[in-house]
């Protein structure tokens, strides 16, 4: 049934996120021709319109985020909070399987959004040439020579890619559902039910912060108290880094469980539709 | 058939009624076979559950008959046909009695008028 | 077979009581109207056996289960309101309903499309309220469900599509599904009933079948229903 709902949550979304994604692109495109155009001449339309679209490309690149993250919070409230609830809450599908249906999507945007801003600059970038190419490759296969020469070898920057990769797909996940936390609890009112909604998500930001500071203040005291005999070694240093990205996974993993927890049980226990 | 409802008794026994007053009318002729109960309902835009109850009324009167595979029939006995029709018109004409009496028309009145009205009928018919 | 049965069921939001302890049961072979004014509790019984609420006490029970998904798949819903999504083309809906419910009939939904005249490329936006709700009871009425909850189904449509709704009701309800009419239009339905349920101020007044009604009280439902509720 997943799959048959991520189908048209993704008919749904694509209305709005693909003409935003190929805007982008046309605008780079553009401005990559006016950009030749002027170039080669002095007129003032040309170049103002070149400026422009400059100025529109920098801020799409800027908005484009944005626009995603509300357009995909947005769905959320439309297909599940708003009338059409009426439909998605009888289908027989759990109510786990509507809120992934939602998180799937919005993270597939939300990446697609940002592979659309380097693809972009590509555009932008075009013609391009091979000896680009070429030369990043060569400047990536440096980086990684001279990593290797320190012992930090090509296992090692996976490791860190992995783990940073993952904090950042945590990282969506959560901030969508701080959205959708925040929503399901609004609507669980009678009255006002947005502006509870607001309410919420700016009260479950507020308590995010009390525990992190209390969670960093504990582990301050705990260290404090240590007695540490740290040797500084390229090893000890490199499983740092490992650990502290770990624990952000794990502090995201489990701050994404718990919103889960609270929109899952509130639109399984506490839904009340208009 | 034209089917009508009204307000002021039980669904089904209207059904019946009306059946009846299509075999004693000749509408429903004698081993005639009825359509099927969902058809019936939908026709009179009532319940399935009323028509067949209003069916079954029927067959313990003796009215139709059903059999097990091929449906159910008006039944062919002249005599119960027949009975019912006079019981519909005993009951139309008690039920003229009792609203001429309401009415406060005595026997004699009630005479007068049925049979300067046939009398009128029939004269129209011969003009 | 029960198909629907509502068991000491309360719920109430904030100070308003909703519901206080109804108890319902709908068999098989029934079409059951539930009547009251408005603001009676009617749409909040149909949402609780949707599982769009959950009671405070008490229980709703779905041919024996609580509503879950596997009761959802027996359910076919008609809510009080325009639901459908405003950018999808009717024939996109029918595809949707194919999808996800597997008692859908394609076929008789099309028929039922070109029978009331509606275009099934045009999109719901752009569809009259009286055509959005024509589409809506199509979808509904396409189902071969064991119970269908029918929320104020003829409250805005023209009496020729009231007739042809009721009409596909008796045509194509089969003898283990049950129905439950919720409506404020009494005389218009009255016909098709085998029983109604009285409700006002969240509470049960009276359950009875439409005969015997009839037969006790010399009127039809309607009749009663204006004296029972007079203001």
């Amino acid at each position: 049934m997943l799959r048959k709902l991520l189908k048209y949550e993704f008919k749904a979304t694509g209305r709005v996120m693909l003409p935003v994604l190929l805007a982008l692109l046309a605008v780079s495109g553009l401005l990559n021709i006016c950009v030749r155009v002027t170039e080669h001449s002095e007129g003032t339309v040309i170049s103002f319109v070149t400026g422009m679209l400059a100025f529109l490309y920098v801020m799409a690149i800027l908005a484009i985020g944005v626009v995603a993250l509300v357009a995909l919070v947005y769905r959320f409230y439309k297909n599940l909070l708003s009338d059409e609830g009426y439909l998605m809450f009888t289908l027989p599908v759990s109510v786990h399987s509507l809120v992934w249906a939602k998180l799937i999507t919005a993270i597939v945007w939300l990446i697609a959004a940002f592979l659309d801003i380097v693809l972009s600059l590509f555009v932008l970038a075009a013609p391009l040439r091979l000896g680009w190419g070429i030369e990043f490759v060569q400047f990536i296969g440096q980086v990684f020579d001279e990593l290797a020469a320190v012992g930090i070898n090509g296992l090692e920057i996976a490791a860190f890619a992995l783990e940073l990769l993952l904090i950042v797909i945590l990282g969506i996940i959560g901030s969508c559902l701080v959205f959708y936390t925040a929503l399901s609890l609004g609507h669980s009112f009678s009255n006002h039910k947005m502006l509870l909604s607001v309410g919420f998500y700016f009260a479950i930001g507020f308590v995010t912060q009390i525990v992190v500071v209390m969670l960093l203040i504990g582990l301050g005291t705990t260290l404090d108290g240590t007695e540490f005999n740290y040797v500084y070694t390229l090893r000890s240093a490199l499983n740092l880094g490992h650990a502290t990205l770990l624990g952000i996974c794990l502090s995201t993993l489990l701050y994404d469980a718990v919103l889960y927890f609270g929109t899952t049980f509130m639109l399984k226990r506490r839904l009340n539709l208009p | 058939m034209d089917w009508q409802i009204r307000d002021d008794a039980p669904i089904y026994s209207q059904l019946v009624t009306q059946i009846k007053l299509g075999i004693a009318a000749g509408a429903l002729s004698p081993g005639e076979r009825l359509p099927s109960v969902r058809d019936l309902a939908t026709e009179a835009g009532v319940n399935p559950n009323t028509m067949q109850r209003a069916l079954q009324e029927l067959e313990r009167q003796g009215l139709v008959y059903s059999q097990r595979t091929s449906g159910r029939f008006v039944t062919e006995d002249t005599d119960v046909i027949e009975n019912a029709k006079s019981s519909l018109a005993d009951e139309q004409v008690r039920s003229f009695l009792d609203a001429m009496a309401r009415l406060g028309y005595l026997r004699d009145d009630i005479l007068r008028l049925l049979e300067a009205r046939i009398r009128e009928e029939s004269g129209n018919g011969e003009l | 077979m029960v198909n629907f049965e509502c068991r000491a069921l309360s719920k109430n939001f904030g100070h308003v009581q909703a519901l206080e302890n109804v108890d319902i049961r709908v068999e098989s072979g029934r079409v059951v109207g539930l009547l009251g004014p408005n603001g009676s509790g009617k749409t909040t019984l149909i949402k609780l056996a949707n599982g769009l609420l959950t009671p405070d006490s008490g229980e709703v029970l779905i041919g024996g289960m609580a509503p879950g998904p596997e009761t959802k798949a027996m359910v076919s819903y008609q809510p009080d309101r325009p639901y459908l999504p405003q950018w999808m083309k009717a024939r996109e809906l029918i595809k949707f309903y194919e999808d996800f419910y597997p008692d859908f009939d394609t076929a008789r939904a099309l028929d039922m499309l070109s029978r009331l005249g509606v275009p099934s490329d045009r999109r719901i936006k752009q569809m009259s309220k009286g055509t959005q709700e024509k589409v809506q009871l199509i979808l509904v009425m396409s189902r071969r469900a064991r119970l269908y909850l029918l929320d104020e189904p003829i409250g805005g449509v023209d009496p020729a599509t009231r007739d042809f709704i009721l009409d596909t009701i008796l045509r194509n309800f089969d003898e283990n599904a049950s129905i439950v009419i919720s409506t404020h239009l009494i005389s218009d339905v009255e016909k098709v009933l085998d029983d109604v349920v009285f409700i006002n101020n969240g509470r049960v007044m009276l359950q009875s079948s439409v005969d015997d009604i009839r037969e006790r009280n010399g009127m039809s439902v309607d009749a009663l229903f204006r004296e029972v509720f007079k203001c």
